[in-house]
């Protein structure tokens, strides 16, 4: 990695190819203790920028990467997509990060999912088929319903390994995504599916995350370890049983012929257990995948209970691809193994970014009274890019209904309390320093007065518009 | 998720790809026991010379619900459908093609004596000689030697594959006049049925005592898909279909997207149970394969497949039903169909009958209770009434 720590001059002078006299001060951190430069701006590459050899001009030196300050951000980026128009959206080109996702660019790994990946790509899977409405299933299920899902921006961010402590650092961008985007109302909503995501990072954190700080129950816990480690629920059944709402006999039916054990599951569903809803829906999901262990493959059988169970299918999936010979990578023409081709593609921080545009630049485009225009890969779809290298794919273009401005609490990236970008922006003060407003309005005032000048004063040169104003003046005279 | 058809190395054992690996150059016979992954290895065979630019195959079976059935499956190996014929369509448009068709009796053994006939005549007088590279012949054992030395002329090379204990039909068995002409191959280990299955199978099957058993060659995965042979005796054919119809309920929830066959021995009998499936909620997922209805494509939109026991040859499902099997003592070489029928079912094997089944099934069936005490005079006899003092 090669760093240059800067003002925004300097990367004006970056950006109009004039950057020869200013890359020469330019470092290979080796560790992080450059990130924390005290300059405005950290430019980041991922190898060193070589200038091009005289005589010939310049090549681009773009940088990788940006590194402001959070409570910079929001205005950095207001101020370079208005003096990088031919950058638009700038982060399609350079991503923009605060120095926590430096450090993570300093540590960057190989994206992994380690034991899960069965795991995740059943759960995605079943999230997309949760929300495909009636025709449900997985042969008509084609890849983008399922990259679209809150599941897979999540193990996308499990993957390159932002996912610590039991936290969802997707939450807040994802959210902030779908507002500014103005998607509909979401059928499975983030509590619905926040604890079989909990359940998944655990388990991807091996035992830092207790039953008692997710909010999981014993039950679920030990049967998704169980299922992973033993391929099959043994002591964890007690925890179940124990309650007296489910026999004990149950799990014996559930080893016999494929037959009998449907039965046992219809019969199970169609009377009211007592359970608790949780329980009851994960309970759902796991007898399914019993019937025929990590196969993914009697998805129809759930489809008649989604109303009493909405998250009983993201359980099947879970359980199902917790299997060690789980078989979802191959289901629906080996979709599963599409999405983990996905899921698992390398994405380094410091490189091109490969979507449309990010959440914080997005936020800035959209939060407006006339949205900015900008384009996107597909006509129907907006790739916006919560974390560097986490994807949410969006309906695009957005509705002409009315949206909401994002709320005071919500924010980009989790990690930066950004507030909207007009009038309350300056007068909350939220965002920059008071110093750096003032600089702002006399680099306007300057301006101001510039243009006066030029209109009123002799032609100082020949080029054409100053040749049209005073021709425009000489008639009028 | 099926594995009737597989077409991945994983998917071969040893066995298997050894025979694979056989010089195309040659001819062989590959013999195994039923679910040995003969007919895989066939079109394996018609899919490695169409890739090796030898595209003037064909492949021969004996009946033509297994033409549509093999016909299903050949996509996964690239093969033409059209390249799928029975013998008798294969000959009989030979017979046209050099103006000497044939009318055939309706009698089935007579007629294949007419065709075959008709056909070594015109090879003899050189108007038909060899019309491919290769002939590739499934369930060998059922062509009768004539039948077999003609294809042997029409292809330059030929691969069969066989099994003598399936043999169904009457006739001379034309296996040993193969074994002395060309290499054959053996293949010893079975994946397709459960070991319940196997048992009964074994029951039925009349080895030389030094072959090995279904059961001890058996690779299926019993304890992840445990298998199930049911017999259910009914007063009525009537009371046999309700019964069906309450499993088939149950199964196609438990084996999605996996064929289900249903067959009668008898024809008669067939016809009541296909007029009840078609008045039922399963009538939109069948596939009834019948002489009297004609053949239709089998589709995997619709699982249910329904056919006489003799058409179930060469096929395989996850879930099998024999209705009306008092009919099977109706028929030649009746403890053979008994063993092939009983083969083509996967993991669930249901037997129902009105009448006495033949004795030969019965004792086979009794193999899955081999534990059973001999019961005692308590049971054998009422007990003795005071009243009687």
């Amino acid at each position: 990695m090669w760093a240059l720590p800067a003002d925004r001059q300097t990367f004006l002078d970056i950006l109009g190819r004039q950057s020869l006299p200013h890359l020469k001060g330019i470092l290979d951190p080796g560790r992080s203790h450059l990130l924390e430069s005290s300059a405005e701006l950290l430019l980041l590459w991922a190898s060193e920028p070589v200038s091009s050899p005289p005589g010939l001009p310049n090549g681009e030196q773009l940088p990788d990467a940006i590194m402001v300050r959070p409570h910079q951000m929001r205005e950095f980026i207001a101020w370079i997509t208005t003096v990088a128009g031919g950058y638009r959206p700038f982060t399609a080109f350079v991503r923009i990060i605060d120095p926590e996702c430096a450090e993570h660019a300093l540590e960057s790994k190989a994206p992994n999912l380690g034991k899960l990946e069965d795991a995740v790509a059943a759960l995605i899977i079943a999230e997309a088929l949760t929300l495909s409405g009636a025709q449900r299933s997985v042969s008509g299920l084609s890849l983008l319903p399922c990259e679209s899902t809150y599941s897979y921006s999540f193990a996308r961010a499990l993957a390159l390994s932002y996912v610590h402590g039991g936290k969802d650092p997707i939450a807040a961008p994802f959210g902030l995504a779908r507002k500014l985007t103005r998607q509909p109302p979401r059928r499975l909503g983030d509590e619905l599916l926040s604890t079989p995501l909990k359940v998944l990072s655990g388990l991807a954190a091996g035992s830092t995350v207790t039953e008692r700080s997710s909010g999981v129950t014993p039950f679920i816990w030990e049967t998704c370890r169980e299922l992973q480690s033993e391929r099959e629920v043994k002591r964890s059944w007690r925890l179940l049983t124990d309650t007296g709402l489910v026999p004990q006999q149950l799990l014996g039916e559930l080893r016999g012929p494929r037959e009998h054990r449907v039965k046992a599951f219809e019969r199970i569903l169609q009377s009211p257990s007592g359970l608790d809803p949780l329980t009851a829906s994960f309970l759902a999901g796991l007898l399914a995948d019993q019937i025929g262990p990590g196969s993914f493959e009697h998805i129809d059988l759930l489809l008649p209970y989604l109303n009493q169970y909405p998250t009983a299918l993201l359980w099947y999936g879970l359980c199902a691809g917790l299997h060690p010979d789980s078989e979802v990578q191959q289901i629906g023409n080996c979709l599963g193994r599409r999405l983990l081709r996905d899921l698992l593609t390398a994405d380094p921080i410091l490189s091109r970014p490969k979507y449309d545009i990010a959440v914080s630049e997005l936020e800035v485009h959209l939060d407006r009274e006339e949205p900015l225009e900008f384009r996107t890969a597909s006509q129907n779809y907006i790739a916006v890019e919560l974390l560097p290298g986490v994807p949410a794919y969006m309906k695009w273009p957005m509705t002409t209904e009315p949206v909401l401005a994002p709320s005071k609490g919500m924010s980009t990236s989790g990690r930066q309390g950004e507030l909207p970008l007009q009038s309350s922006f300056v007068e909350q003060g939220g965002g920059s320093s008071s110093a750096e407003r003032q600089e702002a309005i006399s680099d306007l005032t300057r301006a101001v007065e510039r243009i006066k000048l030029i209109l009123k004063g002799p032609p100082d040169n020949s080029d054409a518009i100053d040749k049209g104003v005073d021709n425009k003046r000489r008639k009028k005279h | 998720m099926t594995d009737t058809w597989w077409v991945k190395q994983g998917q071969l054992d040893s066995h298997q790809k050894k025979i694979f690996a056989l010089s195309i150059k040659n001819d062989y016979l590959v013999k195994g026991p039923p679910g040995s992954g003969k007919t895989n290895l066939l079109l394996l065979r018609g899919k490695q010379l169409i890739g090796s630019n030898i595209p003037d195959i064909v492949v021969v079976v004996h009946t033509r619900t297994l033409q549509e059935f093999i016909r299903s499956g050949a996509p996964n190996y690239g093969i033409p459908a059209s390249k799928i014929v029975t013998f008798r369509k294969l000959a009989t448009d030979l017979l046209y093609r050099v103006g000497a068709s044939v009318t055939l009796p309706s009698n089935f053994d007579t007629s294949r004596d007419v065709l075959v006939d008709a056909l070594q005549a015109q090879i003899a007088a050189g108007r038909i000689q060899q019309e491919f590279s290769c002939v590739l012949v499934d369930e060998a054992q059922d062509f009768l030697p004539a039948e077999i030395e003609v294809l042997r002329a029409l292809g330059g090379r030929f691969f069969g594959v066989a099994d003598s204990r399936q043999k169904i039909y009457k006739g001379q068995d034309s296996i040993k006049q193969l074994e002395n002409a060309v290499k054959t191959v053996e293949l010893p280990f079975h994946y397709r049925n459960g070991h319940n299955i196997c048992i009964v199978a074994d029951g039925l099957a009349k080895f030389p005592t030094t072959e090995p058993t279904l059961l001890a060659t058996s690779k299926y995965p019993e304890a992840k898909l445990p298998s199930t042979v049911d017999p259910l005796p009914f007063s009525t054919l009537d009371e046999q279909c309700d019964e069906l119809l309450t499993r088939l309920d149950t199964q196609v929830k438990a084996y999605p997207g996996e064929f289900i066959g249903i067959a009668c021995p008898r024809g008669e009998d067939l016809a009541i149970v296909v007029d009840r499936l078609r008045n039922s909620p399963f009538a939109g997922q069948l596939v009834v394969q019948t002489s009297d209805e004609g053949y239709e494509a089998f589709d995997p939109q619709r699982s249910i497949c329904v056919c006489k026991l003799h058409s179930a040859k060469g096929l395989e499902f996850r879930a099998f039903h024999i209705l009306a099997a008092e009919g099977l003592k109706k028929f030649p070489m009746q403890r053979e169909l008994t063993f092939m029928g009983v083969t083509r079912a996967k993991t669930s094997l249901c037997i129902y009958h009105s009448g006495d089944l033949p004795s030969y099934l019965e004792g086979a069936l009794s193999k899955l209770n081999p534990n059973t005490p001999v019961i005692g005079i308590e049971e054998l006899l009422d007990a003795d009434e005071e009243d009687e003092f």
